[in-house]
């Protein structure tokens, strides 16, 4: 799954048109919009809405290990960090408020240049040379790592105003994004093929199903079951089909009357014999 | 890993990561001179970085970066009962520098640390200043590259000249520099001294290239300990972790046939052997992680907290190499962890 996290609704506008997501309305606080492996998540302005939207979502909809957030939002910056429209990668946050920073794994190759940015309380009117400002990331990232891996979430800025007071349009949001959509889509590719790669080796659930019966039977204690488990996982890992093994094992104890531990044990000592 | 998954992770070392205090400092800006192309992100406190909550270390490796950091806690440790120490009573180990380059699956590192960026410190003064009050009571043997492996990284960081130096000016204190790779030339042109052991770790290749990726291979190895008892220092060969597999007879042969072809038995310190054995808490977290790994998914027994092989294949796989190796060397060179033989 793929999550898009904004603050307003412009900067979302073109995530939810081209991907042609559909509102959710079983969320009444925040907004939603979904369709097959996106989500964009829609949060409010401010540190408070933002980590509280994204707890809400994630409490009610836990992502899995090969998800990506990203958040992509505007922010402002002095003339000589960067330019109307200018799109930076943020490997470092920092909470004004209580001078905390927070650092986002940067793996994954993209073609942005990167910058620290600020999160303030309030409209930023005058900050140094080299940073960004915005009035979410750091909440964005302390609640998002409730739920997510620091390699997993990604933060995406691009500069909507040069801390000259003149209030941004919501259609020239909208425009500074669409404009980056392609290059924010190429990293979110790049972030979600890197943790699709990630290949968890397991028991099927036949094989699973088979395990339990065979503890069962023999009336293994927790550390025998995690034992055979080991055993059954090791056989399969050098290329046995440990079904087979399994169905010669129930086979031989399908009529055993377990009576003592002792008993379960040798078995399990028989069965790392055939394994080892 | 395939090429495709390698295009789409950040070069090593693609953001280097430097503690604000020691930023200006000679030893930090050496450091950072050598990563022309990096970003440079400015820290209060290394465990800024390094001791995130919820990092996935072993993503990380793929694109693993740098931490420039003074270490102001612990600096030199008591050594660990897991370890060999060689009869040598006042047995410590020290780490200027955290995790390593090479990606050994059975590394204990990945279940120690919760990150695989690599941590530099740059503080050795304060290291010396430790060391030489402890010298005042007792000599010292001690373990310098422990938590990383020193030599692979010598070449942006120069730690094994640094001790290596020291260890010149104090007698009574013993350094073992522990590797497996082939940077004998970073320090070649330094005099050998008597109290500084080069010690080279090797596997059976065929070992090397399942489980030790991005070491060298074992005869540039064999090459490097030639090349340095050649210029007179003291070399150790360890034989540690010896790993069990269905071949390990023909394996542990070759290897060390390959050893005493090439090097002459005694020019030979001494050889350390010991079966592979990992701390529970850390075996299981690697467990977690390296699904597919033989090595680490091996069906271990614990002792007091301790994975090993059940103590038939431990006694079996040490003997048949400790016997191998005494037609070679004389058995005092030779030191085995637990008693075994
Ligand atoms: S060389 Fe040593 S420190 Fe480096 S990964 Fe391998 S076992 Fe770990």
């Amino acid at each position: 799954m793929f999550y898009i996290v904004c603050a307003l609704y412009c900067e979302a506008n073109i995530f939810i048109e081209k991907l042609n997501l559909k509102k959710d309305i079983h969320y009444k606080n925040y907004q939603v919009f979904k369709r097959e492996n996106f989500v964009v998540i829609i949060t409010g302005c401010g540190i408070i809405s933002a980590a509280a939207s994204i707890s809400s979502y994630f409490s009610l909809n836990p992502p899995k290990e090969n998800d990506i957030l990203i958040n992509v939002g505007v922010c402002g910056c002095s003339i000589k960090t960067g330019k109307i429209g200018d799109m930076f990668l943020c490997g470092k946050i920092t909470d004004i408020t209580t001078n905390k920073s927070y650092y986002p794994d940067i793996l994954y190759v993209n073609s942005f240049e990167e910058k620290e940015i600020i999160t303030f309380p309030t409209i930023c009117k005058d900050l140094k040379d080299g940073v960004l400002a915005d009035m979410e990331s750091s909440g964005i990232y302390q609640s998002a790592i409730l739920f997510f891996d620091t390699h997993q979430i990604i933060f995406v800025k691009i500069v909507s105003d040069n801390l000259n007071n003149i209030p941004v349009k919501q259609p020239e949001v909208k425009l500074l994004i669409k404009k980056n959509y392609d290059k924010i889509m190429q990293l979110a590719e790049n972030a979600s093929n890197c943790v699709l790669e990630i290949k968890k080796f397991d028991l099927t659930n036949d094989e699973l199903n088979m395990y339990n019966l065979i503890c069962g039977i023999l009336k293994f204690t927790v550390s025998m079951k995690y034992k055979f488990k080991n055993l059954l996982y090791y056989y399969k890992l050098k290329g046995n089909n440990i079904l087979t093994l399994l169905l010669e094992i129930e086979n031989k104890i399908k009529d055993t009357e377990i009576k003592s531990k002792t008993e379960g044990k040798k078995y399990l000592e028989y069965i790392s014999k055939k394994i080892i | 890993m395939s090429i495709y998954q390698k295009k789409l992770y950040n070069p090593p070392f693609s953001h280097i990561y430097c503690e604000k205090e020691i930023y200006d400092t000679k030893k930090a800006q050496q450091i950072i001179k050598k990563f022309k192309n990096s970003r440079i992100i400015l820290i209060e406190h290394y465990k800024d970085i390094f001791c995130r909550k919820r990092q996935n270390s072993f993503i990380q490796k793929n694109s693993q970066n740098l931490i420039i950091a003074k270490n102001k806690g612990c600096l030199i440790y008591k050594g660990a009962p897991v370890c060999q120490d060689f009869g040598n009573s006042d047995f410590y180990y020290t780490t200027t520098a955290i995790n390593c380059i090479y990606d050994c699956e059975y590394c204990f590192l990945q279940g120690m640390y919760p990150s695989s960026n690599i941590v530099l410190f740059t503080n050795f003064y304060d290291y010396k200043e430790n060391i030489l009050k402890m010298l005042k009571k007792n000599s010292i043997y001690l373990c310098v590259s422990f938590d990383t492996d020193l030599l692979a990284i010598e070449n942006l960081f120069g730690s094994c000249r640094e001790w290596i130096e020291f260890a010149k000016e104090e007698k009574n204190l013993k350094i073992e520099i522990r590797t497996k790779s082939t940077n004998f030339n970073l320090i070649s042109d330094i005099t050998p001294c008597t109290n500084v052991i080069l010690a080279w770790t090797l596997s059976p290749d065929n070992l090397r290239q399942a489980y030790e990726h991005k070491t060298p291979c074992i005869d540039k190895r064999i090459e490097n300990i030639k090349k340095a008892i050649k210029s007179g220092w003291k070399v150790r060969i360890c034989l540690d972790p010896l790993i069990y597999t269905d071949k390990y007879k023909t394996y542990y042969t070759e290897l060390i046939e390959n050893i005493f072809k090439h090097i002459s038995a005694d020019k030979i310190n001494d050889i350390s052997i010991g079966a592979f054995r990992m701390s529970a808490e850390y075996l299981k977290k690697i467990r977690r992680n390296r699904t597919d790994s033989l090595i680490i998914n091996y069906p271990f027994e614990t002792t007091n907290g301790i994975y090993h092989y059940n103590t038939e294949i431990e006694k079996e796989l040490t003997s048949f190499v400790y016997y191998k190796i005494i037609k070679y060397i004389d058995k005092d060179k030779i030191f085995v962890w637990k008693e075994n033989v």
